[in-house]
């Protein structure tokens, strides 16, 4: 019954993004290479089983080789990281089947890769890389040659179980050459993937709201911790403030995390100046 | 067709459906599809790549050593023991309108084959196992990274090769 209530929107999500996801927008993606889609967000229960078609358009002119390869996607020590399937107990990039190993790509054509992964029951891992690595290599007869890789990104979501925590957030004064920051360390104390994202609004001493900025998205893996940032694009008046920093993450249960910190901005040197003069102030 | 093999029909598809559920009991549901694409790039006042613009690029450094003049593009660093020469290049990667929920992208780095030389990638010391060059990359802009070479005094004169991958995935 739980999986039935899990099951409908998401189909219904898959059906748009799905097909919309298949067609590259080639605007955006017409040099190098691209890889399609590049992040795959799932939802299930252990043990089952997910193939995932990755198609990689080769942009060039010239033949491309790549070679597959799964890694999983954990956080040590709150950074992101990447291990070689099986380094880690319940690996998901260990049950991972690729329908080719080794794929060449014509100029201008898609190589299509299927990819299957198999969650494992107990594991605490909750993403996989599916990687192409380029192998062709042009023009290193003298000096270095450089040939790209491609990764996308699957994560996997198992349970309700959801949770990040914030830092007071920091504040960095506005000068002369930027504006005042924020910034909020946040860490994923959850089971499962998360992306948060928000909007920080400042309070001015009487309450009244001066501005909001928006906050942009991040994804956390469980234990990995980002700094989330806003910045307000116009000059502050002197005066106290209060930041309320507010981040929602969890599409189904909508959850918030909000910290606030309060700051002064303080006259500059000329308009104090100018205030003293004012008020026959002699220093 | 007979009664006989509409129900052997039957059973093939019902035996079909029980070995599919088996495989894969209740698919996983993917919710957002995407893409990223990425190249290399020139950066000004830096050795211009050949390739530019593509996924496989070349720097060439031209002929250096300790004290004679360098190519354009190139700067030295003389220590002690070693000097180190380095340019930058940069690493462009794009993402397509449905890839809001990759706000950004890990960069890494390795050589494909071991080096007798140290190669650096942004001061990261690279092997040949992949190191994270960097965590929160931006999309549509060309991002500079600096490539080095440490040379030590005792080195043989000769021509230096290597081969860098660079791997962008999505975050």
């Amino acid at each position: 019954m739980r999986a039935g209530l899990w099951v409908v929107p998401f189909v219904l999500t898959q059906i748009g993004g799905g097909f919309a996801g298949q067609a590259i927008d080639r605007t955006d993606l017409r040099s190098g290479i691209s890889l399609s889609p590049s992040v795959v967000m799932l939802s299930g229960q252990p043990g089952q089983a997910h193939r995932q078609t990755l198609r990689l358009t080769n942009h060039t002119s010239r033949e491309l080789a790549f070679r597959l390869e799964a890694q999983d996607v954990v956080a040590e020590e709150g950074r992101r990281t990447f291990l070689a399937a099986g380094e880690r107990p319940g690996s998901i990039a260990a049950t991972s089947v690729f329908s080719s190993r080794d794929i060449v790509i014509a100029p201008g054509a898609v190589g299509t890769v299927d990819v299957t992964v198999t969650l494992p029951r107990g594991s605490a891992i909750r993403g996989v890389a599916a990687i192409f690595r380029g192998q062709t290599v042009v023009g290193n007869e003298r000096g270095v040659a450089m040939t790209a890789s491609l990764g996308a990104l699957m994560t996997f979501t198992l349970s309700t179980d959801t949770r990040i925590e914030g830092s007071v957030p920091e504040v960095s004064e506005q000068t002369d050459t930027s504006n005042l920051a924020l910034a909020e360390w946040v860490t994923n104390v959850g089971a499962e993937p998360v992306v948060a994202s928000g909007a920080a609004a400042l309070l001015n001493a009487s309450g009244t709201l001066v501005g909001k900025v928006p906050v942009e998205p991040q994804r956390l893996m469980p234990g990995e911790r980002l700094a989330f940032k806003a910045e307000y694009p116009d000059l502050l008046v002197p005066g106290r403030y209060r930041a309320i920093f507010s981040l929602e993450y969890d599409d189904h249960a909508h959850k918030v995390l909000t910290r606030t910190v309060e700051f002064a901005v303080a006259p500059d040197r000329d308009d104090q100046r100018d205030a003293d003069r004012r008020a026959g102030v002699r220093r | 067709m007979t009664h006989e093999e509409r129900g052997l029909l039957g059973g093939l598809c019902r035996w079909s459906l029980v070995v599919g559920l088996t495989l894969f009991p209740a698919r996983l549901h993917a919710q957002l599809l995407s893409a990223i694409s990425l190249s290399f790039t020139s950066i000004p006042g830096s050795v211009p790549l050949g390739g530019a613009g593509t996924n496989s690029a070349s720097v060439d450094f031209g002929n250096v050593s300790a004290l004679q003049p360098l190519n354009g593009g190139v700067s030295r660093t003389v220590g002690a023991s070693s000097y180190t020469v380095s340019t930058d290049f940069g690493v462009r990667a794009t993402k397509n309108s449905l890839g809001l929920l990759s706000p950004n992208y890990t960069l890494r780095a390795r050589l494909q084959s071991a080096q007798s030389l140290t190669w650096r990638v942004d001061g990261t010391t690279l092997t040949t196992t992949d190191a994270i060059i960097g965590t929160s990359q931006p999309y549509e802009t060309s991002v500079p990274h600096s490539l080095s070479f440490v040379v030590p005094f005792s080195h043989a004169a000769g021509t230096v090769n290597t081969v860098l991958e660079i791997t962008a995935i999505a975050n």
